[in-house]
């Protein structure tokens, strides 16, 4: 069982996705069921990856570094020796779990979809097989298609369910993410012909963990391996998105219904950390460690913080603010890996972890409002909390989650990548910290302008959030603050892969 | 030459001796067979006689597998792996294309049989062109190719388009041909023989000598270069092609742009074949040939120009069929890519790419055909609604874009990353120790440009994708699919998810 697992979770939802097709289009209570059940059971077996993954076991593991109970091998196409090869270490579970807690949620809030449902949940499905096969590949061809995979359902989801100018959104997602894409086959075709050309070595071509930890390009020109690291780095940017990458996202995230809205920034965007996690640095350490690189990074990463902050605050679309916001809490993220410290990291991938929940439950709360109101515009908004009293109540959790108010899992990761780059350069963490108080304004001010105030009567009959918002709104809520109290149910997770991560760079 | 020998002379091309007795058959059938039946007696005709041939050339006796080393008729046609690879490809292609052409309404008012003689005449000479050892046959075969694409391009003459594009590809083609005569006879000239392999070999032994001047090769080479490279439709060469895929009747679209331009690719492998199997790297350990006349880089200016070309014109085209044809001069440009590189992996990298594209090709040439039939047009707003209207068809038609285009999961994909790994591989293998070469550099900006143009091309295959997904139609009525408009439109489909898998494919072209 434990050997089938990754496979089942990767692999459910196309079998739902089947399902779903088979159904009348005109079924929709039917086409919703069978999208609640699969991703149902797909979120219970994540939680199950959860309870049987062992921590402590990975440096002692066969596969060093991954959960020997769960990794899967078989061959699949051997001429090119390409492997069906899973499996996961802290990060990667962490990320799992997160996926199929999402993507769980964000089924009840496609409900609000109307126009072919069917074809919505099919792509949907599709989409979720995407994403678990990106956070547990390890063999760079499966890798590679599964990146793929996801960016093709994700078009149609923006392109047909999406807002006015969802057809510039869609295509623009599409090829920012398909020019990273492309350098990133590069990089792995070059990695392909420098193992096989040892017939030795030849079948490790595509293996991550082998290209890992023996650098088959250690004795080639730096100028080719500075060429590789950049060529990655763009790929995964683009996904992150670290600026002057980012500016696909405001507008896919704006356009996206909100489920898909939901998927985007909490899903998609840690695809972009994964990634840089995954293969950028352990694959060219001494690249990533380079005294300019990391500053250069650290630099870039503060740029997003401050950046992204300052374009949120000048937002009038409560929507497109939610998502200038993601890019500002992503630049922790760069921050935290590119300092290489203990602190950094697990404060990285701890606010990858944070921003997944908090920012799915904001574009979940624009969305009850918006469903209401059929606009955005921050300043018509006026006097809601006093409308729509337990909404507003969700509302404040998940506005200060993003925040970082302490006890709240925002808090955790920022602070924690602090500490790293702190000890890494006191300046640059100073002028970081403003983004904190950026932060504080954007939130506190719509807060303010949506929420307080006088309710102004075109918006008195609202009724309050109904049921299947309130069973998408309240586990957010719940974990935001469970995980803001209780940090180290996830950071035990993934503190024993860092320690490992950081092992490459002594 | 005795009885016996010519038997065994005569085995290996089989499969074209049942294309010609397909072709005499098909000739009386449209005489005998009822008025209004002869599409389909003619058509079964001729699927039988490809599909025949394809029998007898996949499933060779032990004579022929013996006969693989050999050439027939005294140098006349090499039976080798190259060959049989690009036969098998043609002959697929045209059985296709014959059962296009039965279910297409743009030919229905013309005479069948002779459409479909047509067809398989063209297919004979693309067989016989990438079979020829000889350039006797290379061109009579070449002509008889081109002669039968002339007449197909024109066949539906009352439209003005269609009678268009025959004049042009015919003005066109003589000029190419006659090109090319002149190089092959400056080649006889320096040489003193018509054999391929030994002409060719013959500037390879003079390339060794000291003293030796690269003009003459070069020049016999790019003017044989013109009459293929408009096969291929490689640029400068390629004007004719828009107008030709626009006007001609889709199925004749579909059969230029896959066997035609196939046989053009083939005949220049075959050219170029004894040059193949070289070191990987540009510098001294290459041929003295491909050193001296800098073949790596002549390659990767046409390539580049050729897949530029392409891509950007195809960007502001709105006719499907256009813009198609556009799409096909920019994967004639990363097939030339592979010419960069001197190995028998870049032929077989070559090769499997074209298998790839000629699946996805014909699958998009496809949904044009039933889009032409039903809507009645190759616009892009002929497309509109296709989503609501015909979902098989929209998502076949995705398919087939997203593999054009090179993305996973689909034949595309591997075709791109098979050929892309040359290239890139070339690169890592001109790296001297720790230090970066030129040669090293010229791999990777070729890698690089190739893939920009990937990215390029995905705007205008998404223009379409758009059309069909979230255009709406101002007529949005089904179009309650026949079962041969949706089958075929799934079987390629699945064909072009399922080749993802290619490891079988990598078997097929491992004949070298």
């Amino acid at each position: 069982m434990d050997k089938m697992l990754l496979t089942l979770i990767t692999f459910l939802p196309i079998v739902g996705m089947v399902l779903v097709l088979l159904m009348p289009g005109k079924a929709h209570g039917l086409i919703r069921g069978i999208a609640v059940v699969t991703s149902g059971i797909v979120f219970l077996l994540t939680l199950q990856l959860y309870s049987i993954f062992d921590p402590t076991a990975l440096a002692t593991s066969p596969h060093p570094g991954y959960d020997a109970r769960t990794w899967t091998e078989a061959p699949w196409i051997s001429a090119f020796h390409v492997y069906y090869r899973f499996g996961v270490d802290g990060l990667s579970t962490m990320l799992v779990v997160l996926t199929g807690f999402l993507s769980f949620l964000a089924t009840f809030v496609g409900f609000t979809i109307k126009k072919q449902v069917k074809g919505f949940y099919a792509l949907y499905l599709l989409l979720m097989t995407g994403m678990f096969g990106v956070f547990m590949a390890l063999d760079f061809f499966l890798f590679y298609v599964f990146w793929e995979v996801m960016l093709l359902p994700m078009y149609f989801l923006i392109g047909i369910w999406g807002g006015p100018r969802k057809e510039y959104a869609a295509i623009k997602f599409f090829i920012y993410t398909f020019v990273g894409s492309v350098l990133m086959m590069i990089v792995m075709l070059a990695y392909y012909f420098k193992v096989t050309g040892n017939p030795a070595t030849a079948d490790f071509a595509f293996n991550i963990p082998w290209l890992v930890a023996n650098h088959p390009f250690a004795g080639s020109p730096e100028v080719f391996r500075q060429m590789m690291f950049w060529g990655l780095f763009i790929g995964f940017a683009i996904k992150v998105p670290i600026f002057p990458f980012h500016t696909w996202l405001p507008d896919a995230h704006v356009e996206a219904p909100t489920a898909i809205s939901v998927i985007l920034a909490g899903v998609l965007l840690k695809m972009g950390g994964y990634g840089i996690l995954r293969f950028n640095y352990p694959l060219l350490p001494e690249i990533g460690s380079t005294p300019w690189v990391m500053w250069f990074l650290a630099v870039l990463g503060v740029v997003n913080i401050i950046y992204g902050a300052f374009c949120a605050l000048g937002q009038t679309d409560f929507k497109r603010l939610v998502a200038y916001s993601s890019v500002s809490h992503m630049g922790y993220v760069l921050l935290g890996v590119a300092v290489l410290r203990e602190e950094g990291i697990n404060g990285a991938i701890f606010q990858m972890f944070a921003h997944g929940l908090s920012s799915a439950m904001m574009f979940m709360l624009v969305g009850v409002l918006y469903d209401r109101a059929h606009h955005r515009e921050i300043a018509r908004f006026g006097g809601i909390a006093t409308q729509m009293p337990v909404y507003f109540g969700l509302a404040v959790v998940g506005f200060f989650a993003s925040l970082g108010l302490p006890a709240m899992v925002g808090f955790i990761g920022e602070v924690s990548v602090f500490l790293g780059a702190f000890a890494y350069n006191k300046i640059l963490t100073s002028v970081a910290t403003v983004g904190m108080l950026l932060t504080a304004g954007y939130i506190l001010w719509t807060m303010q302008r949506v929420y307080m105030g006088n309710p102004k009567p075109q918006y008195a009959e609202f009724p309050d959030a109904n049921k299947w918002e309130l069973i998408a709104l309240v586990p957010l809520a719940a974990t935001c603050i469970l995980f803001g109290i209780l940090p180290a149910l996830v950071m035990n997770i993934y503190a024993p892969s860092t320690q490992l991560f950081l092992q490459m760079f002594k | 030459m005795t009885l016996e020998q010519l038997w065994t002379n005569c085995l290996p091309i089989l499969p074209e001796i049942i294309l010609s007795a397909a072709i005499c058959v098909i000739v009386l059938l449209d005489m005998l067979a009822p008025i209004g039946r002869s599409r389909f007696v003619c058509g079964m005709a001729a699927l039988v006689g490809t599909l025949g041939a394809l029998w007898f050339l996949m499933d060779p006796t032990e004579a022929v597998k013996a006969a693989r080393a050999t050439t027939s008729f005294g140098g006349m046609i090499a039976n080798d792996g190259l060959s049989t690879f690009f036969r098998m490809l043609f002959l697929v292609g045209s059985a296709v294309t014959v059962m296009f052409a039965m279910a297409s309404a743009e030919t229905v008012h013309y005479r069948q049989g002779e459409f479909l003689a047509l067809i398989l005449g063209a297919t004979l000479g693309a067989c016989l062109l990438v079979a020829s050892d000889n350039f006797l046959m290379f061109f009579l075969s070449l002509e008889t190719l081109s002669l039968c694409s002339y007449v197909l391009a024109a066949f539906v003459k009352h439209q003005r388009l269609s009678a268009e594009a025959g004049l042009k590809y015919l003005l066109y083609g003589a000029v190419a041909s006659g090109v090319m005569v002149f190089g092959i006879s400056y080649l006889y000239g320096m040489t003193g023989t018509i054999r391929i392999p030994h002409a060719v070999g013959a500037m390879m032994a003079q390339a060794a000598q000291p003293g030796f001047g690269v003009a003459p090769f070069l020049l016999a080479l790019v003017l044989i270069l013109a009459g293929l490279g408009f096969k291929m439709a490689m640029v400068p060469f390629q004007s004719w092609a828009p107008d030709v895929y626009q006007g001609a009747p889709t199925p004749v679209t579909a059969f230029l742009s896959v066997v035609s331009k196939g046989a053009g690719f083939g005949a220049l492998l075959r050219f170029m074949l004894p040059l193949f199997g070289q070191d990987v790297m540009l510098g001294s350990t290459l041929d003295g040939l491909i050193q001296a006349a800098q073949l790596p880089v002549l390659f990767a200016i046409l390539a580049v120009a050729t897949m530029t070309f392409g891509n950007l014109v195809a960007l502001r085209q709105t006719d499907v069929k256009r813009l198609l044809a556009y799409s096909s001069i920019a994967h004639a440009g990363y097939l030339l890519m592979g010419l960069t590189v001197y190995t028998a992996e870049s032929v077989q990298a070559m090769m499997l790419y074209f298998f790839m594209y000629l699946v996805m090709n014909l699958g998009a040439f496809w949904i044009v055909i039933v889009v032409v039939n039903r809507v009645g047009g190759s616009d892009l707003a002929h497309f509109k609604g296709l989503w609501n209207r015909a979902p098989i068809l929209a998502v076949s038609m995705f398919v087939f874009l997203i593999s054009l285009t090179g993305m996973p999961p689909t034949a595309g994909f591997v075709a791109k990353l098979i050929l892309f790994k040359v290239v890139v591989g070339a690169g890592v293998g001109s790296m001297a120790g720790a230090a970066m070469t030129p040669a090293a550099w010229f791999y990777f900006i070729l890698a690089l440009i190739g893939v920009v143009n990937s990215v390029i091309s995905l705007f205008y295959y998404m223009k379409i994708m758009r059309a069909m997904a979230f255009d709406r139609a101002e007529d949005v009525a089904p179009l309650g699919l026949s079962i041969v408009e949706g089958g075929y439109a799934v079987a390629f489909a699945v064909a072009t998810v399922a080749l993802l898998n290619f490891g079988p494919i990598l078997k097929l072209v491992n004949v070298l």
